[in-house]
């Protein structure tokens, strides 16, 4: 039974925690105000301690600071859910690079699993004892405000000239934002060489059928 | 993304299939004027992709299957 917040809420983070059907399946019955959860068995207990996290009162939310032994959920070398607060950034961001730097891969044992509970402005994380103490360095280093952000990305709108590096299609950067003519399949390649490993972002603006197209890779 | 009607999104091309037989494939509603962040996670171990954060593709690969549709050719 849910009763502090929405059932569609509950299956949002709950869907970015487990997002394979293969390992869970979430519904909210309405007229009950019942979630309902089909999972693995070895999740059963896991998803119960985030569903009872999760549906607090918004007033009576403990955030924690991710030393909070009541967080605790397992033992020391089981998958251990604590929560991190955010304030000036957006916590999407930080389950972005936190998911970058501990790869969630398709396996029904993931070592990690991140979500953001936009409601209570806490990112979710569940991962063994031994990692946390780097989620939450890595929470507080990126959990800064604008001014005090490292350089850390790589900002390619400000290496990319269009008429430079554009390889088919047109393209332009009007108002900060990279924009490619409704040409079939439109590329444009960054000067840039990336790490081994790295991630990509970008921010799609417009109509889906024209800007989602066009492609982009690195040179040097 | 954005692959046919209804659009798709995928991770391409493995072993050689862009749409038809690529296992990445997954409908997504993109809707006109709505704004969308996508995240292409590299690792060594495989590929990780994810639109408003949630996540499209998780894909275990050493490279060997991935490789580049023709139509995106790009210079060397």
């Amino acid at each position: 039974m849910v009763k502090n917040t929405s059932g569609d809420h509950l299956i949002s983070v709950l869907r970015t925690i487990y997002p394979h059907v293969e390992h869970a399946r979430f519904g909210f019955d309405k007229n009950n105000s019942t979630l309902i959860v089909l999972s693995l068995e070895q999740y059963a207990e896991q998803i119960a301690q985030i569903i009872s996290r999760l549906d607090t009162p918004a007033q009576a939310t403990d955030r924690g600071t991710g030393n909070d032994s009541e967080n605790v959920i397992a033992e020391d070398m089981l998958p251990v859910m604590r929560e991190y607060p955010v304030k000036h950034v957006d916590g999407d961001h930080v389950v972005a690079i936190l998911s970058s730097l501990y790869p969630t891969v398709v396996e029904p044992n993931a070592y990690a699993r991140f979500a953001f509970d936009s409601r209570r402005n806490v990112v979710v994380v569940i991962i063994s004892e031994h990692h946390h103490a780097n989620v939450k360095k890595l929470t507080s280093l990126v959990d800064t405000p604008m001014e005090k952000a490292s350089k850390s990305e790589i900002d390619l709108l400000g290496l990319v000239n269009p008429d430079v590096h554009a390889v088919s299609g047109d393209w332009k950067i009007s108002d900060g934002v990279l924009l490619a003519d409704d040409a079939p399949a439109a590329r444009i390649s960054f000067p840039y060489s990336p790490p081994e490993e790295y991630y990509f972002y970008r921010r799609i603006y417009g109509n889906p059928a024209v800007s989602l197209r066009g492609a982009a890779s690195f040179s040097r | 993304m954005n692959a046919g009607r209804p659009p798709h999104a995928r991770l391409e091309d493995i072993d050689g299939h862009s749409v038809i037989g690529n296992p990445t494939l997954r409908k997504v509603n993109f809707a006109p004027g709505k704004h969308y962040v996508s995240v292409v996670q590299v690792r060594n171990r495989g590929v990780n992709c994810f639109i408003n954060d949630l996540p499209i593709v998780e894909y275990s690969t050493d490279y060997t299957d991935l490789s580049r549709n023709p139509k995106w050719e790009m210079p060397a």
